[in-house]
């Protein structure tokens, strides 16, 4: 399970990123006070639309930068007090997160499972597993350097789930995929919820939000807007589909702001 | 803790073992490239000394009395050409030095043996000073000039020991394997140095900054692995690959020995290169000790830069630097035992002394504590970076 509870983010922007944002201010609150809670057995989706803060929220729980204040729970274990513990009980899947070229596929989910303390023997079961649902047994000994990027992708899937983690936290899973890949992954993903654990993606895409989310959280500008299951925003929003409800909230919030 | 600083280690050699191009760059290139430069330059000063021996000077004379002439065969035989020519011809000959057809010109006084015994006539010589055999066949000429003053002296006095006055006996009292020492520790330090430096470079950039640009980094920083295991892994490796280059460096000088004998100031038999086990084990502590600085100041340029392009940019003049204080140490003596406690400059005096044979134990360990802490401090701040998360942007 996940636990974020009033979390808030604030970066120093750079000339170059003030620029770019058309904004004087130095700081850019990119998490403004969420709060959220993914349980075992569901895929929870922080859906938004670029720049909206999903991304930050989701490295805040995975550990790679620290919250400015409140408090992340990751399967009982506090981000900041516990972070080799919340590591060793999550894994952060992006695009952006790449496989060394020098290396094959065989070689990085050993050193990877050996990173997290795992046994000989318990490395070979998991890929066994891994490896032959995501068809990588194939180009098992293939350097990455000259790996296709669905492949590198896929690579990139088994060696961020070599130590079985209890969550699993996927930025924009379908983003750069192919077709087949991208349905390869969603199908593993609802797997994964199946089997008990707890998934938390993020996406700007309402299709994929639709079909693969049991609870979304609408995050705009750095905040929660709407948070529920698709029926309840729908029946909050009085719309027919995701995107229509999407863009209601997204008047909603804008109002708010400016009232405010 | 210490399997995962292990695996990184493990990981990060065989990165450099696999990539070919990079193995052959960082082990073999140094050795090789000290060889060649060393074997090369000391033929082409070999080569320099027969060519100036074996080129016969081509010396023309205006007024020449015969007494030159004749001391100038009695010295060098048939191998100085003379040409007698007129004063109308001077401005051409001295065209023709200009051009490097003839060595010297010499235009006496009129009735010069003549005048000597009158006053002080004089003689001029025209040499050119770019022209290399111009200023050998200048020195020969020299010898004759004088030679032949000499001989009007002794006739003068009476005997030729009364214009020597005194006879003066050299005697060298460096031993022939210190004369080696001073030989190889000029040059030497300096070379190493700089192999030491470039090894660390080209592996060093490309293992956290390029793993930084590549964004492999923070898939390593996702596990339960501290962050500091990670920074402390590859510093490891690249300190067993910078001394590995090193010590390929240092391999190439002894098996471009034989080849570069002229360079090393000539005059010595490798027999009396007599460096023992214990010498060669200082200088590799010392080489080790230096590698330990590199990899530091390497890895923390490293980490703070956002790619190799942006390490490259600040990592040289950084590498300006040390191979200004190696070219230093060739010419300056330390002034006391300070200079040991500066970092990279007090291990290069060492590895100098210790080539010379002149090697204290306690500049030897000034040398290596002010190492210590120099490295330390680096690697202390270089770990703080892998802990922040403007240096470390993670995706």
């Amino acid at each position: 399970m996940i636990e974020v509870n009033k979390i808030s983010k604030t970066f120093r922007l750079s000339k170059k990123q003030m620029a770019l944002d058309g904004t004087k201010n130095k700081f850019k609150v990119a998490v403004d006070n969420v709060s959220f809670k993914a349980l075992p057995g569901e895929i929870y989706g922080l859906l938004g639309p670029n720049g909206a803060g999903k991304t930050t929220a989701l490295r805040c729980i995975s550990t790679l930068i620290k919250p400015d204040s409140g408090i992340i729970t990751v399967a009982g274990s506090d981000v900041i007090k516990n972070s080799r513990e919340v590591r060793s009980k999550l894994c952060l899947l992006t695009n952006e997160l790449k496989v060394d070229p020098n290396f094959t596929a065989n070689y990085l989910f050993t050193f990877f499972g050996k990173l997290h303390g795992m046994e000989d023997e318990k490395i070979e079961s998991r890929r066994e597993i891994l490896f032959n649902e995501f068809g990588i047994n194939e180009f098992a000994d293939v350097k990455t350097s000259v790996m296709s990027s669905g492949m590198k992708q896929k690579l990139s899937i088994a060696i961020s789930l070599v130590h079985d983690p209890q969550v699993i936290i996927f930025d924009e899973p379908t983003n750069g995929l192919d077709i087949i890949t991208a349905r390869a992954v969603t199908d593993y993903l609802k797997k994964l919820r199946d089997e008990g654990k707890t998934v938390v993606i993020s996406t700007h895409i309402m299709t994929v939000a639709e079909k693969l989310c049991d609870r979304i959280g609408l995050i705009i500008d750095g905040k929660i807007a709407a948070e529920g299951t698709l029926a309840e925003i729908l029946e909050d929003t009085k719309t027919n589909d995701l995107d229509d409800a999407f863009f209601e909230i997204f008047k909603r919030s804008r109002e708010k702001n400016n009232e405010e | 803790m210490r399997n995962n600083i292990f695996t990184i280690l493990k990981k990060e050699l065989k990165r450099v073992f696999l990539d070919r191009k990079l193995a052959f760059a960082v082990f073999i290139m140094p050795g090789l490239t000290i060889a060649i430069i060393y074997s090369l330059m000391g033929g082409m000063i070999d080569k320099l000394g027969d060519d100036a021996r074996e080129h016969n000077p081509v010396v023309y004379t205006v007024n020449m009395p015969v007494e030159f002439k004749e001391t100038a065969v009695s010295v060098f035989g048939t191998d100085m050409q003379i040409h007698v020519s007129s004063e109308y011809e001077i401005e051409a000959i001295k065209q023709k030095i200009a051009e490097g057809d003839v060595d010297v010109l010499l235009v006496f006084e009129k009735d010069f043996i003549k005048k000597i015994s009158e006053g002080l006539p004089a003689v001029t010589k025209y040499t050119n000073s770019i022209k290399d055999f111009s200023v050998s066949s200048g020195y020969m000429v020299d010898n004759v000039l004088d030679v032949l003053r000499k001989g009007i002296l002794a006739g003068r006095l009476g005997s030729y020991d009364a214009v020597l006055v005194f006879t003066v006996n050299y005697e060298d009292v460096a031993l022939a394997e210190e004369k080696v020492g001073k030989a190889i520790s000029m040059l030497l330090p300096m070379l190493l140095t700089v192999f030491l430096f470039a090894g660390a470079m080209q592996v060093g950039m490309d293992i956290i900054a390029g793993e930084k640009e590549r964004g492999t980094i923070a898939t390593m920083l996702l596990t339960p692995v501290k962050r500091s295991h990670i920074a402390v892994g590859k510093m490891l490796s690249l300190a067993i690959v910078s001394l590995a280059s090193c010590l390929s460096s240092l391999a190439g000088v002894i098996l471009s020995l034989p080849f570069s004998k002229t360079m090393f100031g000539g005059g010595f038999d490798i027999s009396d290169l007599s460096y023992g086990v214990s010498d060669f084990l200082l200088l590799v502590i010392q080489m080790a000790a230096m590698a330990l600085s590199f990899v530091a100041i390497i890895c923390l340029i490293s980490a703070l830069a956002k790619n190799i392009k942006e390490a490259g940019g600040y990592i040289a003049p950084v590498y300006m630097v040390i191979m200004v204080i190696s070219m230093s140490t060739m010419f300056m003596q330390p002034e006391g035992g300070w200079s040991f406690a500066v970092p990279i400059y007090g291990n290069i005096l060492n590895i100098k002394d210790i080539l010379m044979f002149k090697h204290t134990i306690g500049n030897g360990l000034i040398s290596l504590a002010s190492t210590i802490v120099f490295a330390s401090i680096l690697a202390w701040l270089m770990v703080r970076a892998f802990y922040s998360e403007r240096i470390m942007k993670t995706t």
